[in-house]
């Protein structure tokens, strides 16, 4: 059977599954229950440490950006590697706004992400009619351009290479960070869990699977596509903001950096690119490792080895046997350890899903 | 506008413009037959510095001597890389082939860090700032800016004769145009891509060891100029190199001109390649060739992005 | 084929799972809750940490509180807790390990005296040393942690003025004493912070020292060439921001003396620099005035010379003096090249010679280079600071820091700060000689040689 063939049938097949009320809806009710709980928990009970206190808003933040990547990225399937545009509007428009213009810090943090969703336009429009490579390598480009026109150009309004220092007077204590940053996540995770199962998600799956057949049945892929990456750039910009506001200090260098963007490719496909919970999960590792293993070392035969040596490669390695062997992230191992527990056909799920992400090896 | 630049400056981007033609054949090529953006270039680059630094360290070997090393041995690595990882995910996304290779770059970079530590290393022989002059035009030519410059053009015209002569070449061609056509003629699509993406690597591993004599480098090396390499294949039409090489020298005109002649500050140089890669996408598909109509050379049915077969539909 | 598939799929599973357990037990290691008590972290951390040679494993706890820093603004237990965070990996890894030998060296040495006289108790420095990866979103956070979780008393600085821009704002937030050793960039220091201070003088005065310089040499005949046309370029970073200042305004101070005929930054990473050096060459320039990285250093010294160009001087800022710069291009193709520095192995004064010594009979007898004397210097005013005030208390060790005024090893002798926090110091301007020497020619009082002016062809 050829790919195409092969292809088609799991379409079909994942279509008549999302139509009914099967396992894949109970699932993500029930995690979205879960993981909604789960997060209510954090929140009711502060961590009394105040050290915590910053991790959890910073895990809050890295959540809610890998969940906004997943809904163009994942869910429509539009590999974007410039998300930092988004962050570095959303920081400066927000600092800048509040410290130079005195805004209100609420109003600058919107202005913040609508600047950064109209941005998006900017450019998504006329990247949409790309595909594929074409779109993630012109993403790369744009926001390398950007990065270099925050840094020169607009010297005089960035701060170019030296950064812009907001000053300390207003800052909100840690503990206001983490309620917003809290309040951020919960709201990307349902405003995640609408899109999905909303007409919009729908037709983000079906743009995913062909896009000309998406085109034949009279789906309007580019505002689907432009619509979900304004979503996704309201939300990273608002990140951006309550990262500036968080941090005080804001760089070109920093907040338009390439590696911004691929943290939150990192986060996603690790996690489980294109699920509900993947990126959540993906963010929780990303930042474990980030944070907490920096100091790590496993001693061996007398010779000692950093963990922070070797981090790199092991995101390597890991992102690589996720994408060999488990496209659907850890989500995806989870589900089939779960299934393995459960029966032995439980695995078909899991397969179909895989199937939704990536078409496997023909062995012709 | 500093028009007594114009010379001078269009001397140093001719020559700019083999270098960025010479890193962007493997990429061109891997691109072509199997329809996957080499995300690993910039590591692969590196990677071959190195080993051309360690065979004149450890061996004695003259850093320009080392292609004849580093190009065979990485085109082994190439094809069992192609072989036990690279094929298992021949058609599938996009997303999928990118991150793959994205994570061998992070592995390799990772390795380097290990191996070589982070510090700037460079090759200095005699020869390495060598350069003439050319009194009448006043005119001075670095010796290695011009090998590198030569090596792209003897690379390009070896290229265009073993595609269009060989048994190999010819079949490289046709599954650059259309891979499941070609199978129908009987044409061994996964071997060829294999080959294919060992060439592609061993010129990638070329360029690296070029570059080992003119540029500094570092474990984290090439990551700006793989950027460059993409401008330079989109420019050129993506399939041909022919198409490369014209590619290469209007991005280098456009960089060199910008700075030396029209005085636009050198900070901003690098935003003309990455305008360029964007707008190209945007506004000429095809890359160049498309302006300049049909060239006698571009014989293969250009691949459109706007309605090319994604990944997914490659195989 | 199906067979042979699943069994491929299990090996991937199998990898997976093996990797995943690995971060686990890492993350087991330098775990996330059990570490209020600073004595605790050893499993964790034992490299990064300058422990003190014995029986002081458990003390630090009481001296840990749970919540907030600034609630434990006075005490110190047994041990006074220091913390920094360093970039030990990514792009800044080389220097960074740099800053941790002098630290390292400074908290030794201070321990082997016996310790801080604190109020006449003699305490022990623990140092706890984080990685921050050159990224300034986990350099911020580890500062927070060092603060608000291993409760430490005082805060050692960052390296490259990023990630000191990025992390002294949690140290004013908490109102902790901050000395740093790597930022000199004075946009830092305008923002009236209370507790940073730093010892790394501006950039700025780097750019006026040079060209003072230049000028007394125009005075002593040396330099012939009257307005002198300076080749200005500088690396788009603060530090080159800092440069091209000084030079400019120094130039129109002098209208006579200088004029800048090309005035250029470039992107860090270049690959050529052909249309940069030919605007160079026809701009006509006597002097060469750049600010580089090493990586930019190398290629465009090389390129320069290639290119043929001659100016009667070159200097690269504070690049060229140094070792790699002499292993990367060779001492015959540095040679003559001027450099600004905040310090020199050669200079005459008796502590600096203690200093060398010292730093020889510990490190393999390695020169020290001027990161490891200026971060030496840094921990070195800190807990001098310490000792001065009598006191663990925040406010006034601060205050202590704040008119600290001593006899060091830096450049005129001598450490304080400005009003600011950044230390004033004139630089040291050095020449490379052809046999690999880098010799002080400037200030007159503290030269080791004559400079060699212009640049002989």
């Amino acid at each position: 059977m050829t790919v195409k063939e092969r292809e088609r049938q799991s379409t079909a097949a994942a279509a008549t599954r999302r139509a009914g009320p099967g396992r894949e809806a109970l699932f993500a009710v029930g995690g979205a229950v879960l993981a909604a709980a789960i997060l209510a928990i954090f929140g009711l009970t502060l961590p009394a440490n105040s050290y915590l206190l910053f991790s959890g808003f910073l895990l809050f933040l890295f959540t809610t950006q890998s969940l906004a990547w997943n809904l163009v990225g994942g869910y429509g399937g539009q590999t974007s590697f410039g998300h930092a545009t988004f962050y570095g509007i959303g920081a400066y428009t927000t600092a800048l706004l509040q410290e130079n213009a005195g805004l209100h810090p609420v109003l600058a943090l919107l202005a913040g992400a609508l600047g950064a969703a109209v941005f998006s336009v900017i450019w998504g429009y006329p990247l949409f009619r790309l595909r594929g490579f074409y779109f993630a390598i012109a993403t790369i480009g744009i926001a390398e351009a950007t990065r270099l026109v925050a840094l020169s150009p607009l010297r005089e309004l960035t701060g170019g290479a030296s950064g812009f220092r907001m000053s300390t007077a207003g800052a909100g204590g840690r503990t206001s960070q983490y309620m917003t940053a809290l309040a951020l996540v919960l709201a990307t995770f349902l405003t995640s869990y609408w899109v999905r199962n909303s007409k919009l998600g729908l037709g983000l799956f079906a743009l995913n699977m062909d896009p000309e057949a998406a085109e034949t049945l009279g789906v309007d892929t580019t505002r689907l596509k432009a619509i979900s990456l304004a979503l996704s750039a309201f939300i990273v910009g608002l990140t951006g903001g309550i990262y500036a506001r968080a941090f005080l200090y804001i760089n070109p260098n920093d907040v338009f950096a390439f590696s911004v963007s691929i943290a939150m490719v990192l986060m996603s496909v690790i996690g489980g690119v294109g699920t509900l919970i993947g990126p959540i999960l993906g963010a929780v590792i990303y930042v474990v490792i980030q944070d907490q293993l920096g100091a790590a070392q496993i001693t061996f035969r007398g010779q000692t080895f950093q963990f922070r040596d070797v981090q790199l490669g092991l995101y390597g390695l890991l992102l690589a046997l996720i994408i060999l062997f488990e496209p659907a992230g850890l989500v995806g191992l989870f589900q089939r350890v779960a299934g393995r527990f459960r029966r032995r056909g439980g695995t078909q799920a899991v397969a179909e899903q895989q199937a939704l992400l990536r078409n496997e090896t023909g062995d012709e | 506008m500093d028009l007594g630049n114009i010379l001078p400056v269009t001397v140093g981007a001719i020559l700019l413009a083999g270098l960025y033609a010479t890193m962007s054949y493997g990429l061109g090529l891997i691109y072509g037959v199997m329809r996957i953006v080499n995300l690993s270039h910039a590591g692969i680059m590196m990677l071959a510095a190195y080993t051309t630094l360690m065979l004149y360290r450890s061996f004695g070997i003259e850093p320009y001597l080392a292609p004849v090393i580093v190009m065979p041995l990485f085109f082994v690595i190439g094809m069992g890389f192609q072989r036990l990882i690279v094929r298992r995910i021949t058609g599938a996304a996009p997303i999928v082939s990118l991150l793959l290779l994205f994570s061998v770059w992070l592995i390799i970079q990772n390795a380097a860090y290990l191996i070589w530590s982070g510090n700037t290393q460079s090759i200095l022989r005699p020869y390495t700032t060598r350069s003439f002059r050319i009194e009448a035009l006043d005119l001075t030519i670095g010796w290695m800016r011009l090998g590198v410059f030569l090596a792209g053009v003897v690379t390009l015209i070896i290229l265009q004769f073993f595609l269009t002569r060989t048994y190999l070449g010819k079949a490289i061609r046709a599954t650059t145009q259309d891979r499941d056509s070609a199978k129908l003629v009987g044409i061994d699509v996964d071997r060829i891509s294999m080959v294919a993406f060992g060439i592609g690597i061993a010129l990638s591993a070329l360029a690296g060891a070029l570059f080992s004599m003119i540029l500094p480098f570092n474990p984290d090396f090439g990551r700006v100029l793989m950027l460059k390499s993409f401008a330079v294949i989109v420019l050129g039409g993506l399939t041909s190199f022919v198409g490369i090489a014209v590619g290469a020298l209007v991005l280098a005109l456009a960089e060199e001109w910008a700075v030396g002649v029209f005085g636009m500050q050198t900070a901003l140089k690098d935003l003309v390649s990455f305008s360029a890669l964007v707008l190209v996408l945007i506004l000429l598909p095809n890359g160049l060739p498309s302006l300049l109509g049909r060239m006698p050379v571009w014989r293969t049915k250009p691949a459109r992005p706007t309605t090319a077969p994604t990944g997914g539909k490659a195989a | 084929m199906k067979t042979a598939g699943r069994f491929r799929r299990s090996i991937g599973l199998t990898l997976l799972s093996t990797v995943l357990l690995i971060l686990s037990a890492c993350g087991g290691g330098g775990g996330l809750a059990p570490q209020t008590d600073g004595g605790a972290v050893a499993p964790g951390a034992p490299e990064g940490q300058t422990a003190p040679p014995a029986g002081a494993a458990t003390g630090s706890s009481a001296a840990a509180p749970a919540q907030g820093g600034a609630a434990a603004g006075g005490e110190c237990g047994s041990e006074i807790l220091v913390g920094a965070s360093l970039p030990l990996t990514g792009k800044e890894a080389r220097v960074g390990g740099f800053y941790r030998d002098g630290y390292e060296t400074a908290v030794k040495q201070w321990n082997e005296k016996g310790g801080v006289d604190v109020g006449g108790q003699k305490k022990q420095i623990r140092l706890t040393l984080l990685d921050n990866q050159t990224n300034p979103t986990t350099s911020v956070s580890q500062f927070e942690r060092l603060v608000t979780q291993d409760g430490v008393n005082f805060l050692l600085g960052s390296y490259s003025t990023l990630l000191v821009s990025a992390d002294n704002i949690v140290a004013e937030r908490y109102k902790i004493p901050y000395v740093n050793g790597g930022g000199a960039a004075s946009a830092i220091y305008e923002k009236g912070n209370r507790y940073l201070f730093g010892t790394l003088s501006a950039v700025e005065n780097m750019a006026k020292t040079q060209m003072q310089w230049l000028k007394e040499l125009q005075d002593e005949g040396k330099l012939t060439t009257k307005p002198a046309k300076i080749a200005l370029i500088w690396e788009n970073t603060d530090h080159g921001k800092d440069y091209q200042k000084g030079v400019q305004d120094f130039v129109k101070a002098n209208p006579d003396r200088f004029e800048v005929v090309i005035d250029e930054s470039f992107e860090l990473g270049a690959q050529d620099f052909t249309s940069l050096l030919t605007k160079v060459k026809s701009a006509n320039a006597d002097l060469f005035m750049a600010d580089a990285h090493l990586e930019d250093f190398i290629l465009m010294e090389r390129q320069r010379r290639e290119q043929g160009l001659y100016h009667q001087m070159v200097t690269y800022g504070a690049r060229g003096s140094e070792k790699d710069a002499r292993e990367q291009l060779g001492n015959e193709a540095v040679a003559g090249i001027v450099a600004g520095t905040w310090w020199n192995a050669n200079l005459p004064y008796p502590e600096v010679e203690q200093f060398v010594e010292m730093w020889k009979s510990t490190h393999n007898s390695d020169v020290p280079q001027w990161y490891h004397a200026i971060s030496y210097e840094a921990a070195n005013t800190l807990f001098n600071s310490i000792q001065k005030a009598g006191t663990c208390d925040r406010e006034k060790v601060r205050d202590t820091l704040a008119q600290y005024n001593e006899t060091s090893i830096l450049p005129g002798n001598k450490t304080y700060f400005k009003e600011n926090g950044q230390i004033d110091n004139p630089f040291v301007i050095v020449q490379n000689t052809p046999e690999g020497e880098s010799i002080v020619v400037y200030p007159k009082d503290i030269a080791t040689g004559e400079a060699i002016m212009p640049m002989p062809k």
